[in-house]
C-alpha cells in the first residue's frame, strides 16, 4: 500500500516542474539567457558519463563522437560509431 | 495530422529508444525483487530514469515515503528549465495539449525536440513567409517523440521485469552510451560561437564535479550557472558593439 502512495507522490512531484513552465508567460526574447539552455544541458548531461570516473575507453569513444559529429553532422553515424567503438575497445582490453 | 512530422519524430526517436530500452530493462530487472508489478507502474506514472533508480535504492534502504518523494522532486526539478525552453514552441496550444506534452519531457526528449523543432521552424521559414513553425506541427512532432520514448521506457521495464537478463551483459553495458553519444552529437552541432564553447565548458565541468553528490541537481546547477554567464557575456558583447550570430 505504502509503495503505491510513494509512486503516486513521485509522479506528482515529477510532473509539477515539467508542466508549470507551459502555463507561465515565459518570453525567450526577454529572458535571452534561456536560449543557452540547450548547449548547457547537452554538455552537463554528456560529460559526467565520460569523465566522472576514469575510463579511457569511454574518453576515446567520446572523442570519436565529437569528431564525427563535427565533420559529418550525421546523428546516426555518430551514435553508431561511438557505441561500436566502445564495445570493441572493451572487448579488446 | 501532419504525417511528415510524425515520420520525422519517429526517426528522431530511434536513439532514445535504443538508450531507453536497456536502461529501463535494467530498472525492471533490479526493481522486480523489491517492487514486483509496481516497477512497471512506477515507469508508467513517473517516467524519469535517474529518479526511479534513486527511489529504488531508497526503497531497498527502507527510507521513509516522504523522503523518497522529496528526493524525487529534487532530482527532477531540472525539467523546469527544459519545459521553459520548449514552451517557446508550444505557447499557443490549448490546456490539454500542453499537459500531454509536459508529461513526456525528459532529458532525452528535450534534447531531441529542442533540436528537431528548431530544424522544423527553419524549414518552414524557407518554405513560406511565415517565420515560425505552426503550432499543430510542433505539437505533432513533440507528442509523437514523447509517446514513442514513453512506450519504450514502459515496455523496457516490462521486459526487464518479465524476462530479466536475456540480452548479454556486455551489450547491455554499452547501450546506455547511445544517449551520451547523442548528447555529444547535439552539443557539437548546436555550438555556433566561441561563447557557446565557453558555456558548454562551464556547464560540463560543474556537472562532472557535482555528479557524485547531487544526482539531477548537478545538471540544474550547471545549466543555471552557465546560462547566467552566457547572459553576462552577451550583454558585454552588446555593450562593446559586437554582434554575434
Amino acid at each position: 500500500m505504502e509503495i503505491l502512495l510513494v509512486i503516486l507522490g513521485m509522479s506528482i512531484v515529477t510532473f509539477i516542474p515539467r508542466v508549470l513552465p507551459f502555463f507561465t508567460e515565459i518570453d525567450i526574447e526577454r529572458y535571452s539567457f534561456l536560449k543557452f539552455i540547450p548547449v548547457a544541458v547537452f554538455s552537463s548531461l554528456a560529460l559526467p558519463d565520460v569523465f566522472a570516473e576514469f575510463q579511457p575507453e569511454k574518453i576515446i569513444a567520446a572523442l570519436a563522437a565529437v569528431g564525427i559529429a563535427y565533420k559529418t553532422r550525421r546523428m546516426f553515424l555518430t551514435v553508431f560509431v561511438a557505441v561500436a567503438l566502445l564495445y570493441f575497445l572493451r572487448k579488446l582490453f | 495530422m501532419d504525417a511528415s512530422e510524425v515520420k520525422l519524430a519517429a526517426k528522431h526517436s530511434l536513439p532514445i529508444v535504443l538508450g531507453y530500452l536497456p536502461a529501463s530493462m535494467a530498472f525492471g530487472v533490479l526493481a522486480a525483487n523489491y517492487l514486483g508489478n509496481n516497477s512497471i507502474l512506477m515507469s508508467a506514472l513517473v517516467f524519469a530514469g535517474a529518479s526511479q533508480f534513486a527511489a529504488l535504492q531508497l526503497v531497498i534502504l527502507s527510507s521513509s515515503a516522504v523522503f523518497i518523494v522529496f528526493t524525487t522532486f529534487l532530482i527532477n526539478l531540472r525539467h523546469i528549465l527544459m519545459s521553459s525552453f520548449l514552451n517557446t514552441y508550444h505557447k499557443s496550444h490549448g490546456r490539454l495539449k500542453k499537459i500531454l506534452i509536459a508529461f513526456g519531457i525528459t532529458d532525452e526528449t528535450f534534447a531531441i525536440a529542442s533540436n528537431g523543432l528548431k530544424e522544423l521552424s527553419l524549414k518552414s521559414e524557407q518554405e513560406s513567409s511565415v517565420s515560425v513553425i505552426t503550432s499543430s506541427k510542433a505539437f505533432t512532432y513533440q507528442f509523437t517523440l514523447n509517446s514513442i520514448s514513453y512506450l519504450s521506457w514502459v515496455f523496457g521495464t516490462f521486459l526487464g521485469f518479465k524476462i530479466g537478463g536475456v540480452i548479454p551483459g556486455e551489450i547491455l553495458e554499452v547501450l546506455p552510451f547511445v544517449l551520451t553519444a547523442l548528447f555529444l552529437y547535439l552539443l557539437v552541432t548546436n555550438i555556433s560561437s566561441r561563447r557557446d564553447v565557453g558555456i558548454a565548458a562551464v556547464a560540463g565541468i560543474i556537472a562532472v564535479l557535482l555528479s557524485k553528490h547531487a544526482v539531477g541537481w548537478n545538471i540544474f546547477i550547471a545549466t543555471v550557472v552557465a546560462c547566467f554567464i552566457g547572459g553576462k557575456l552577451e550583454r558585454k558583447e552588446r555593450g562593446d558593439g559586437f554582434e554575434e550570430r
